[in-house]
């Protein structure tokens, strides 16, 4: 078997004494003090405070100077050494190490983070050297990188000149080696010129402003990038979802801390399937499968469980049909009642006394504050009348708490209080908003107790294109002044006004409270071990209609039988907790076995936004349904999609793109590819093709 | 070893199948490195371990199609799909070899070493099918991958023939009835050629994934190269398979010394592949597959913290 590229006679070098064209020492030493030139100059410019912009300008002088003058002083020799073979293999593994080391030392993180992660490590010392000394916090931006780059180039393009000409067979070798100065070439134009910035774009909102994002903070949303001589409008934003797939998970391996396994079996969900449970010879039996249920159970008292005082209660108001329901002592989601008509709150607790009756009388609110949202962001600063926020664009300034409803003067005349509906009146926040581009003063009213109207009240003043809210809020307040309030410990009822006890009357199961005329309690059942016993029915709101697999909430019926003890335990699962979260799972045979019924995890599908891009007057210029990978491109700007608003589905968060060297380094990935394939396979074909000939 | 039994009841069908056919078929290429053939002259081992190979990899085949078919997207976005993935890419590809150039040897060790992927993929078998986030959900996802798969493929081909350079350097030329001209199908041969001709094509298909991914990428991230760990890798894979390429070229360096650096460039295929997710930039990436929780995480909707 013979060999195309069998070494001629091979040379033995010793390790100094070999000329530096083939010496891997010396090499690596050279290259080694190259890279540190480059650290002092880096460390040099940042003090000088230089752009990395102005970086790039200085290294690619200095660097081409010195290379230059290298040539001038010493032409052969340097010539010799760039288009060695073993020099392009210590600048590549040099190279890779340097790759490798981005990898290893997190990178573009703060000093104090670098010292917080590192500082405590025995070993963090020399990451930490490394970081403060060598620029390894950014090293694929740092100049001794890009020095190691640019003598790639230099030595790739030298050797492809030595090695002319360049008959056909030897084409591919021209392309391979000029390959890496192209796409190099591609990233440093890139340095010049390359723009991405941000925009969260309303529907209906032409916009041809976007933002260098440089942090997490509005505050920090400056120098702007101006579309030039268009604009960008957004006709319909859309999240495409995946079906929601209800699945169950049953655990069979109990790890012995009242937890199972990480990876449990996962089932369809079918009604009447029967399967014996992994690892076990219990058998699982789906009874019965409700698409969307409704739970009508009751609470029960379990002697035996856990103590979970509640009281049934029923409400009477009067009009032939009283309210049934549970107050639970200990649960902070469930000791309270507000009677519908607002007359009155009940509530269930462990004790009463003097610290919880002063409590239970209308009070203000413990902090007052104004969110400000903008591009997808909330801040929030309390509300003191005259404070002043700055902004690129614009300035807030909170002008006045008003108690109630604040204009005086409607389009009909004077404003009568009563007449205003109730959802407008109460506490309103006045801001001034200061517009810096064209100095004007805009006054903006925000509802504490309808946000939603004041949002649509204010949309045209507020700056365009920033997908920008003002609320007010109020924390802790207490709008109710009469309570009944039940207490376990003494068995009283008292009805409390303004904080002050005025009845108390002692409570037992059947006996009526009398609140007000027409407004009475009763205690139905005391519950001191109340559990909850599920019972679901197939939710009668959705039973005649199509279901909503957004919104159903499936239950499950299981039953878990041992066929050694023919024991069976037969209990409901409900894929949803009553506030939509994903519901707990749920044990058989004494933690034998879990089983758990929720909804799989899913992302969205995708996003996608018709991106609309128009001249100044509105005329269209292009058109394009952009989604996640498929971005729209005009005039050397690719605009993508990049975020959204869940909370707003007229908001499509957009970036853009200007990459001017693009082309050159798709160029040059082109040579590579097609240059290797010509070296590798298609310059022996063409050899032999020629030697045939000759033949 | 429980744990592994508990991995293998919970897994699906086909998959299991596969398994058990690839250690068959190992365990025949195993016999058929020393089985004598029968006195008909015919040698039945290593045509079963043969025929089992490729059964094996059409059952590989199977459970990769069906999955895709289940799923609705290209089969490998966790890691225990890729490793399913890799195995019927590596597997195809030593078929292929296997079936026209009857070498055993390769056989043997691609049997191992698939056995070896899908025993890991037991491992991390998935608990159900996820599906896809925008970003993966592009036309670029099977080229990119599968291209990928080629070239770790190509050079663990690659690896396997310098390990045997390694041990039987140069022009060999070997007796027709000894051990190796049986295992390797033929009494002439010069591993290092066949690893540098592995090493070339691996090479195209690494640079062929590098140009693909940052391709995507700049539709999808709207950078062709944004420095992710995964990535870095995979240039590094590239620059060190460039610099074994080059290794070949020079006359001062004797050929054994650019055999024994591909051997150890293979590990930085198999760190790439395996140990990303032990990198400490590991947060920064975005490119680590898809796996079953570990097991400090191990909380399937709290039935593990919040079981009562």
């Amino acid at each position: 078997m013979t060999d195309a590229t069998a070494p001629e006679t091979p040379r033995r070098d010793g390790l100094l004494s070999a000329p530096l064209e083939r010496n891997f020492l010396l090499q690596a030493l050279g290259l080694l003090a190259w890279c540190l030139a480059w650290m002092a100059v880096q460390t040099l410019l940042d003090r000088k405070g230089a752009t990395p912009q102005h970086q790039v300008t200085v290294f690619m002088a200095a660097g081409l100077a010195f290379l230059g003058g290298l040539f001038l002083a010493a032409r052969r020799r340097a010539f010799d050494l760039f288009t060695s073979v073993p020099f392009a293999i210590s600048q590549v593994v040099l190279l890779a190490m340097s790759v490798l080391l981005g990898t290893l030392v997190l990178q573009e993180l703060k000093w104090s983070e670098y010292k917080s992660l590192y500082g405590t490590q025995w070993w963090g010392g020399l990451p930490l050297f490394l970081v403060r000394h060598a620029h390894a916090d950014d090293v694929y931006h740092s100049l001794w990188f890009y020095g190691l780059m640019l003598l790639i180039s230099l030595s790739t393009l030298l050797v492809a000149w030595k090695r002319r000409p360049y008959p056909l067979p030897r084409l591919g070798f021209l392309l391979v080696h000029i390959a890496p100065t192209l796409i190099l070439a591609g990233g440093l134009v890139g340095k010049y010129g390359f723009v991405r910035a941000f925009n969260e774009i309303h529907q209906g909102e032409p916009t041809d402003l976007f933002w260098r994002v440089k942090g997490p903070n509005p505050n920090d949303w400056k120098d702007a990038y101006g579309l030039p001589g268009f604009r960008l409008r957004l006709d319909k934003f859309q999240i495409q979802t995946y079906e929601p797939e209800y699945k169950l998970y049953a655990y069979t391996e109990p790890d012995g801390k009242g937890g199972f396994e990480r990876n449990p079996k996962s089932y369809e969900v079918k009604e009447g399937m029967e399967e014996r449970l992994p690892l076990t010879w219990l058998r699982m039996k789906m009874d019965k499968v409700i698409p969307d249920a409704v739970d009508a159970g009751g609470f029960q008292e379990e002697p035996k469980g856990d103590l979970n005082p509640a009281l049934k209660l029923q409400l009477d108001l009067g009009n032939g049909q009283p309210v049934v329901g549970y107050l639970l002592a200990e649960s902070p989601a469930a000791y309270r009642f507000d009677e519908p008509g607002g007359r009155f709150a009940m509530m269930v607790k462990e004790r009463f006394d003097a610290s919880l009756a002063a409590q239970l009388r209308p009070h203000g609110p413990s902090a007052q504050k104004l969110a400000m949202t903008f591009m997808g962001k909330t801040l929030e600063h309390d509300a003191k009348p005259g404070t002043t926020w700055s902004f690129p664009a614009f300035e807030l300034k909170v002008v006045k708490l008003h108690p109630d409803f604040p204009f005086k003067q409607g389009p009909d005349g004077p404003v009568v209080l009563d007449r205003i509906p109730p959802q407008l009146r109460g506490p309103w926040l006045e801001v001034q908003l200061h517009r810096l581009s064209d100095g004007v003063d805009a006054p903006l009213f925000l509802c504490a107790r309808t946000p939603a109207f004041s949002d649509q009240a204010n949309a045209p003043i507020l700056p365009p294109g920033m997908g920008m809210t003002l609320h007010y809020l109020r924390e802790g307040e207490e709008s109710q002044r009469r309570f009944l309030v039940y207490s376990l410990d003494d068995t009283q009822a008292r009805l409390v006004e303004d904080g002050r006890v005025v009845r108390a009357e002692s409570w037992a199961p059947g006996k009526l409270f009398t609140v007000d005329k027409g407004l009475s309690v009763t205690v139905m059942e005391s519950l001191p071990h109340a559990a909850w016993n599920p019972a679901f029915i197939a939710n009668p709101d959705t039973q005649s209609k199509a279901p909503d697999p957004d919104h159903a909430n499936p239950a499950l019926q299981v039953t878990v039988s041992d066929p050694d003890t023919g024991k069976a335990e037969t209990q409901w699962l409900a894929a949803k907790n009553p506030d939509g979260s994903a519901a707990q799972g749920t044990t058989f045979f004494d933690g034998r076995v879990g089983l758990s019924y929720h909804e799989k995890d899913a992302e969205p599908k995708d996003f996608r936004s018709v991106l609309v891009v128009e001249d100044k007057e509105g005329h269209e210029l292009a058109r394009k349904e952009v989604s996640v990978n498929d971005p729209l491109i005009f005039r050397g700007h690719w605009f993508y999609q990049s975020n959204y608003d869940p909370k707003d589905p007229t908001v499509s968060g957009i970036m853009v793109v200007v990459e001017p060297g693009l082309w050159l380094t798709y160029l040059g990935f082109a040579c590579l590819i097609f240059g290797a394939l010509w070296m590798f396979y298609l310059k022996p074909w063409l050899k032999k093709r020629a030697e045939g000939k000759v033949a | 070893m429980h744990e592994l039994y508990a991995h293998f009841v919970k897994g699906e069908w086909p998959f299991k199948l596969t398994l058990i056919a690839y250690a068959l078929a190992f365990l025949a290429y195993l016999a058929s490195l020393w089985a004598p053939r029968l006195k008909d002259g015919k040698d039945r081992v290593y045509a079963a371990a043969r025929w089992l190979f490729l059964a094996a990899w059409a059952l590989n085949a199977y459970t990769l199609i069906g999955r895709g078919i289940e799923a609705g997207r290209p089969p490998f976005k966790t890691f225990y799909e890729s490793l399913i993935y890799f195995g019927f890419i590596f597997g195809g590809i030593m078929v292929a070899v296997e079936w026209l150039k009857k070498v055993r040897l390769l056989g043997f060790i691609a049997t191992l070493l698939i056995l070896g992927a899908l025993g890991y993929a037991l491992h991390k078998q998935d608990i159900e099918i996820i599906q896809l986030p925008p970003a993966l959900n592009s036309g670029w996802f099977l080229p990119h991958v599968t291209i990928y798969f080629c070239g770790y493929s190509c050079v663990t081909v690659a690896f396997v023939l310098g390990i045997l350079a390694w041990v039987k350097p140069g022009d060999r030329s070997f007796d027709p009835g000894s051990f190796w001209a049986r295992a390797i199908g033929t009494s002439e041969v010069n591993f290092e050629v066949l690893t540098r001709n592995w090493v070339r094509v691996g090479f195209l298909f690494l640079a062929a994934g590098l140009i693909t991914g940052g391709t995507w990428a700049k539709f999808a991230w709207s950078d062709y190269w944004s420095w992710d760990p995964k990535e870095n890798w995979g240039l590094i894979t590239w620059l060190m398979y460039l610099v074994v390429l080059h290794l070949f070229y020079v006359p001062s360096i004797p050929r054994k010394v650019a055999i024994r650096v591909s051997v150890f460039t293979w590990g930085f295929i198999a760190f790439t592949y395996f140990g990303m997710g032990y990198l400490p930039t590991k947060s920064q990436s975005m490119h680590i597959y898809t796996e079953t929780p570990p097991a400090d995480q191990g909380d399937v909707k709290g039935l593990n913290k919040e079981m009562y």
